[in-house]
């Protein structure tokens, strides 16, 4: 005699659904993109990592049940001086707000470059071209992806989200991303061929490991210990998620991507067809923080 | 607010029972902390709480029949918006019956539901359109008495009926159907107990065939076998059995669905339904094969030393003699080795004996004991057999039948048992076992309630007259044999008589006006489309409900009447074991807005206007038009009354009585008696004696034998394809009851799926919370419904709630949150209207196919 | 109170619940939500699809396949993955081992309530507050060193809540001559909701 197990979904309870997964998002461009400011010192580049991150956290801080309570938050923080350095939510906050000012010290260093010519211009980006900012930039932009992944390894009561693998596979997505949005800049012509060369190879290779990262999560998940994660993974894999899984995160988010960068490396390149493989890898990277999220289930506590 | 007064909780005055925690609880319930404080010094009392605005009010509990003891925290002078009160369980460890279960957790979900009837409503679309507009009480009355006048005058009296179920049989209940003299006061029962009542009267006789009149003495049983029983209520009962527990006490329930009392270490021993007669024969097979039963008791107290003849019927002085008795039954004197009279006091009478006597008619036949007949009749029902029968185990029937005999166990003789058609065989079962065990009136057994001999309000003479206990009489004819007791002799109440005669017409009359005053109708009475045909062919339809029942949307006047938490209530504490009373002070107004009043209040009114001696006769003054006077002069007056009646009986003060109920809310005036029937006085039997073969249906030609016997269950087609299914319902302790059920959270916690065992469920391809379609296999009715796959239920059978599904009030679709109260099904659309002759009770099982939807 | 980092209770207070006794009645879980959120009694936990109540009801099937009933709530774990995780430290423990929610820290990001291992916290619609047992009510209650109200609303005697630094208590006295468990031991959180087995 079976019964299934009652499974609760975090979903409907906790509600870190879409919303969450596009905060990653803004996160992992935000965060990819800054690494590759390290090579890539572009206006387009430095503003996106602003953008990005500032959208993410704005997303996040409108995500919280209590955001107008967040003043009072902070002044009870400050007037007990306990500040709880345990949460990955809390350091995250912190790196992130870092990571919004780094990236705006990028984006003021870039003013100059579409016409707006602030005070200290000079100065500011004399010290973004200099090894230490754009080391630190990009450390921080990796902390930030990885900040990401931690966040749902602390999770406890979510065994799908107990593996390591998670963050792996946010630091090789945003990658992806990053790649990406770096193809796009180039069709739209605001960065030059070279990178975006140089961009192309890498996405494959990318591409090939986060297919890799995606299948051993998944399959990680469908013989874990835990039946929650099992059944989180069942869901992905055959249930209700399946096409978020096989649609968008495989088929949107590496099949057409893979086969539009093997057709181009054989036939030539086509700015259409880089453009339709970069939104879809940028897709895939969205489908794949949502399905990770969607899945994360409760362990039945009746077993 | 007044200030507390410190001094005085120093006094400390108990408050009945209530502890300081269950006060404060309350009240923080409610955000009550200031009025929590009081609390947490102590126990303050009465005069302290006052003062700081509040009281403490006890109160029985209505949302199913048990009436459990409440107790209400109340502010006396709420601010609008404020809550007025909070309710919870009478925390005295001593009350027979201490609430409170899920349901009655939804008392406060009840008083201000949305659901709640409000003001007196008259129906403007057709019957059962639910389309209604609200009127005053004046033309409620007025109109409501010139539709009587005109039915009565054209048909009569008779053709009006009366139906109801606990307030119909209370006092509250009886003033309007006495005061007109009206015959047909047909109530629940055969929905109910109708079985189960009939068997313990054939038995025991009539004193002790209602529900309650006898029980296992929970506080100190050893095991308890619940065939068909989930001691969902009285949730009191649960804290006795609790007791008996911790010091050992096992429990099993013979079941086709797995009841929540099972969860606590209750075995549970799934069953096909309608079988329980032949389990039972199994036990007794067992005990009798393995010498397990009680030898002296049987030869004593019961008839199976009496001799039957090969028809079955007694042997009595009449066949042997002229002018001898036919009431003398004669045994076989082991001692004087002859036939003796059975009242002989000398005799010895053997257990076993056979022999041939002559009849006065000089005829010669064998006669031998009900007990060597029994012997004969148990060989036809082996473990083996009874097992096959009842799809259960051998070694189950084996080892509850030496559980029962080695523990000293007993049998629950059943509350709700009107399932199958045959369930008055599962109840004689029932009544054997315990008789073999001679486990009757011991500590732990099944024992007879002792009384508290409340005297009732108003009551009518075989002659007719009625009189109150205020003094008021009135002479009317007597009132002539009820309708369903016409057609079902032996049944206390069968509502089908009625459909019967309205829908069919082949009754010696026929009912053209129906008074509901606290039935629903659709939860209660099997075959749903008989139900509507009924409701749409009357002339007159009234309704007296406390909330809006699906039934409500079939009458022509809908009247709001008020809920036990509103008013004073003084009853017989009807399961308890000793002899107690509850008083139930009105803990609050009704909720705002809601013009309702009480059922004796609007009695009168009709009656007033239909007959204004009749009304005046029986106490009825003009200024009781305003209802408060009416409850201060009227109610108040005739509970003083009882009260005074109560301390003469039992030897007390009637001042420190009332004060005592107040109180404490109850009390109880003895101690549970051990020992007395059948050992000190005899039941009012036939043969005096508890009748194991029972021989008033036999004389009677009712049933060819006394004893129980498996039939196969005749109230509805089997089923005999794999996608066809018994269908069966019972109580859920978290929210199934005509009230609890129209709650708020019931939605949630007592589910409306439909249960499927997994089996089951496997072989017709059907997963867990799918749609399919049942249909009726004797109405056709068609209904979608989601299933659950569970293992609490038997492969076979399928299970619903009873009263938390299908309901179909078209109010529900306006109401925002009640939505889920219309999904799943009501069991009785797919029941038949088919009656046991020999009992008159109904079946709510049904039979069902199951259809997956594609 | 809340605790200082290092700091130890005075009290450990724990809730009991006798599986073996538990008629399943769902009393406690009403007057939780009466005795707590009254505000709810009308209203659903949209979340789950339930009665908003600090008590959660599962059924399921033993590997014997007998039908079993949990009620489960917050378990007040003394290593709380909830406390840990909580980024403005809204979540605390107090002196008597209970923990706590600070509303006026809690920024509503619902952490906790994926971060405990019991799915024991659900959402105020209103507030956006994560909700778990001890309610306010309840916790007047203790603080007048009265019993909560699943307790006493109990009509089969199948709770208790009390301290288990007293040996004289009457949680501790039942949890050392019954058996008991804890769900999920591994979980790491060491949990103070037990459940007994015996009556
Ligand atoms: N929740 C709730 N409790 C109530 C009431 C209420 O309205 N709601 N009403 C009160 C009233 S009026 C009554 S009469 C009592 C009734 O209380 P009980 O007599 O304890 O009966 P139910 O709780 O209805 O449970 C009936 C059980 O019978 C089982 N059953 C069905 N068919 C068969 C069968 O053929 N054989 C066997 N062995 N079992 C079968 C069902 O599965 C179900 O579990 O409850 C009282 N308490
Ligand atoms: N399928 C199936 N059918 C069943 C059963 C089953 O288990 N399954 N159970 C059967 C049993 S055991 C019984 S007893 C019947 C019960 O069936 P009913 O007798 O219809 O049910 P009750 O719960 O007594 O509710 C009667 C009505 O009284 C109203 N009421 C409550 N308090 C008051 C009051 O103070 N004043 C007035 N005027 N009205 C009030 C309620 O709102 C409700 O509408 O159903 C039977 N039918
Ligand atoms: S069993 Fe429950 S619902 Fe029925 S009277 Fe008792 S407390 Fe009320
Ligand atoms: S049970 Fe959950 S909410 Fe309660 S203390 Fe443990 S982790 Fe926190
Ligand atoms: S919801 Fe509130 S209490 Fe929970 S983790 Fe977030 S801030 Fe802390
Ligand atoms: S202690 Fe209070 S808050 Fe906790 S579960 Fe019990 S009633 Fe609810
Ligand atoms: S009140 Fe008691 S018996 Fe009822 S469900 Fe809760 S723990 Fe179980
Ligand atoms: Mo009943």
């Amino acid at each position: 005699m079976s019964e299934l197990p009652p499974l609760v979904f975090q979903a409907p309870v906790a509600d870190w659904g879409w919303q969450i997964a596009w905060f990653f998002w803004f996160v992992a461009i935000g965060g990819g993109l800054a690494v590759a400011y390290w090579q890539v010192r572009r206006a387009a580049v430095a503003f996106t990592v602003f953008v990005a991150t500032a959208l993410g956290l704005l997303l996040v801080f409108f995500h919280l049940g209590r955001w107008w309570n967040m003043p009072l938050v902070l002044w009870e923080l400050i007037r007990a001086g306990e500040f709880n350095l345990g949460s990955w939510m809390f350091l995250g906050v912190i790196i992130l707000t870092v990571h919004l000012l780094l990236g705006a010290l990028a984006a003021y260093a870039h003013a100059e470059d579409v016409g707006i010519y602030p005070p200290f211009g000079d100065r500011v980006r004399e010290m973004t071209e200099g090894a230490l900012f754009r080391g630190v930039f990009a450390a921080n932009g990796v902390l930030s992806v990885v900040y990401s992944g931690f966040l749902l390894t602390q999770a406890h009561g979510i065994p799908l989200w107990g593996t390591a693998l998670i963050p792996i596979l946010w630091l090789i997505s945003s990658a992806v991303a990053a790649v990406a949005v770096l193809e796009l800049f180039y069709v739209l012509g605001l960065v030059d061929e070279r990178v975006s060369v140089a961009g192309m190879k890498l996405a494959l290779g990318l591409d090939a490991l986060k297919l890799i990262a995606v299948l051993a999560f998944l399959h990680v998940s469908l013989t874990a210990m835990s039946a929650a994660a099992r059944a989180g993974a069942e869901e992905l894999v055959s249930g209700s998620l399946a096409w978020l899984t096989w649609g968008g995160v495989i088929g949107l988010g590496l099949a057409v991507p893979i086969l539009l960068a093997a057709l181009m490396l054989r036939y030539g390149k086509s700015k259409g067809l880089i453009a339709v493989s970069a939104v879809s890898s940028l897709a895939g990277v969205l489908f794949l923080r949502a399905s990770v999220l969607l899945a994360g289930a409760w362990e039945p506590l009746l077993g | 607010m007044a200030k507390l007064d410190h001094a005085a909780l120093g006094r400390r005055a108990a408050l009945g029972g209530l502890t300081a925690a269950g006060a404060a609880a309350v009240l923080l319930a409610e955000g009550w902390a200031d009025a929590a404080q009081l609390f947490t010094t102590g126990i303050p009392d009465r005069d302290t709480l006052n003062r700081a605005g509040f009281d403490l009010r006890h109160t029985s509990c209505l949302s199913c029949s048990a009436l459990c003891g409440l107790t209400a925290l109340v502010r006396l002078n709420p601010r609008p918006g404020e809550r007025p009160f909070v309710l919870f369980g009478n925390q005295d460890p001593n009350h027979p019956q201490r609430g409170m279960c899920g349901r009655g957790a939804t008392a406060a979900q009840t008083w201000d539901s949305p659901l709640r009837l409000r003001k007196p409503l008259k129906r403007i679309g057709p019957r059962g359109s639910g389309r209604f507009e609200e009127i005053s009480w004046e033309q409620a009355f007025d109109e409501i008495a010139e539709r009587m006048r005109a039915l009565i005058a054209a048909h009569g009296i008779r053709a009006l009926c009366f139906t109801g179920h606990i307030v119909i049989d209370m006092d509250e209940g009886q003033w309007l159907p006495l005061g007109l003299g009206a015959p047909n006061v047909i109530a629940h029962h055969s929905t109910c107990n109708t079985p189960g009542t009939v068997a313990r009267r054939w038995v025991l006789g009539a004193p002790y065939a209602g529900p309650p009149t006898v029980d296992p003495d929970f506080e100190h049983a050893r095991f308890i076998l619940f065939p068909g029983r989930t001691l969902h209520a009285p949730i009191g009962h649960q804290f006795l059995l609790a007791k008996a527990k911790a010091k050992g006490a096992k429990v099993a329930f013979l079941n086709p669905a797995h009841p929540e009392a099972a969860f606590a270490n209750g075995e549970w021993i799934p069953c096909r339904p309608g079988t329980d007669a032949a389990f039972l024969l199994g036990v007794a097979h067992v005990l009798v094969r393995d010498r397990l039963y009680d030898e002296t008791f049987l030869r004593r107290h019961t008839n199976l030393p009496f001799l039957l003849k090969p028809d079955g019927k007694p042997l009595t002085e009449a066949d042997l003699e002229e002018g001898g008795e036919a009431t003398t039954f004669m045994v076989f004197d082991a001692k004087g080795a002859a036939l003796t009279d059975h009242k002989d006091r000398a005799a010895e009478p053997a257990l076993a004996h056979e022999s041939e006597v002559e009849l006065k008619d000089g005829t010669r036949v064998r006669v031998e004991t009900a007990w060597n007949r029994l012997l004969r009749h148990l060989a036809d029902y082996t473990p083996e057999r009874a097992a096959a029968i009842s799809d259960t185990r051998p070694e189950v029937i084996e080892r509850i039948a030496r559980t029962l005999a080695e523990l000293r166990g007993v049998v629950d003789d059943t509350w709700y048992s009107a399932r199958n058609g045959n369930d008055a065989d599962a109840v004689l079962a029932v009544l054997l076992v315990n008789g073999l065990l001679g486990n009757f009136d011991r500590p732990g057994g099944l024992c007879f309630r002792t009384v508290p001999g409340l005297p009732p309000a108003i009551s009518r003479a075989p002659d007719g007259t009625v009189r109150t206990i205020l003094g008021g009489e009135l002479k009317l004819p007597p009132p002539g044999r009820r309708l369903d007791q016409e057609m079902f002799p032996e049944t206390n109440a069968t509502f089908e008589a009625v459909v019967k005669s309205v829908v069919d017409g082949d009754a010696a009359y026929a009912i053209r006006g129906l008074f509901l005053i606290d039935a629903t109708l659709f939860a209660r009475d099997p075959n749903t489309r008989r139900i509507q045909e009924m409701l749409a062919k009357l002339d007159l339809v009234v309704v007296t409900d406390i909330l809006h029942q699906e039934v409500c949307d079939w009458a022509d006047y809908v009247l709001p009447s008020d809920w036990i938490i509103e008013r004073s209530s003084l009853h017989t504490m009807i399961w308890s074991l000793a002899p107690a009373v509850a008083r139930g002070t009105a803990v609050t107004d009704p909720p705002p807005g809601a013009e309702v009043r009480p059922l004796s209040w609007i009695s009168f009114q009709i009656l007033r206007r239909l007959y204004p001696d009749r009304a005046a006769a029986l106490g009825w003054q003009p200024e009781f038009e305003d209802v408060n006077t009416f409850k201060r002069a009227f109610l108040a007056a005739i509970e003083e009354r009882q009260i005074a009646a109560l301390a003469q009986r039992w030897r007390l003060d009637p001042a420190w009585l009332r004060e005592e109920l107040l109180r404490k809310g109850y009390h109880r005036f003895g101690p549970i008696t051990y020992g007395t029937v059948p050992y000190e006085r005899a039941p009012p039997t036939p043969s005096g004696k508890v009748e194991l073969y029972a021989f008033h249906p036999v004389l009677r030609g009712l049933r060819e034998t006394g004893f129980p016997r498996h039939v196969e269950p005749d109230a509805y087609t089997l089923p005999s394809r794999a996608d066809e299914f018994v269908l069966v319902s019972g109580k859920s302790p978290a929210g199934s009851s005509a009230v609890a059920g129209l709650a708020f959270s019931s939605q949630f916690l007592a589910d409306n799926a439909v249960w499927m065992n997994p089996e089951d469920a496997r072989r017709l391809g059907i997963r867990d919370g799918e749609t399919v379609e049942l249909s009726g296999l004797d109405t056709g009715w068609q209904a979608r419904t989601r299933i659950r796959v569970t293992a609490r239920v038997h492969r076979g059978v399928l299970f619903a709630y009873s009263y938390v599904g299908g309901h179909r009030q078209k109010l529900l679709s306006r109401l925002e949150g009640f939505d889920r109260l219309a999904r799943g099904v009501n069991s009785h659309w797919f029941a038949t209207a088919r009656i046991d002759r020999t009992t008159g009770a109904a079946a709510n099982n049904a039979s069902v196919r199951v259809r997956k939807l594609a | 109170m809340r605790l200082k980092p290092g700091e130890q209770p005075t009290r450990r207070l724990a809730h009991l619940w006798n599986e073996a006794a538990c008629i399943g009645c769902a009393a406690c879980v009403i007057s939780c939500t009466a005795t707590n959120n009254p505000e709810m009694l009308y209203r659903a936990d949209e979340g789950r699809g339930g009665v908003a109540s600090n008590i959660r009801r599962y059924e399921g099937v033993t590997a014997q396949g007998r039908p079993t009933l949990l009620l489960n709530q917050c378990a007040h774990c003394d290593e709380a993955p909830c406390m840990k995780t909580c980024p403005f430290g809204a979540v605390y423990r107090d002196e008597n081992g209970l923990v706590r929610l600070d509303s006026r820290r809690c920024a509503g990001c619902r952490y906790c309530v994926t971060s405990c291992p019991y799915n024991a916290r659900w959402v105020h619609p209103d507030t956006g507050l994560p909700m778990k047992c001890m309610g306010r009510g309840c916790l007047a209650l203790v603080a007048a060193g009265q019993k909560p109200a699943c307790v006493q609303a109990c009509p089969a005697n199948a709770r208790d809540f009390g301290d288990l630094n007293d040996p004289e208590s009457s949680v501790s006295r039942t949890l050392r001559t019954k058996r008991h468990r804890t769900l999920l031991p591994n979980s790491g959180a060491k949990p103070k909701y037990f459940i007994v087995e015996e009556v």
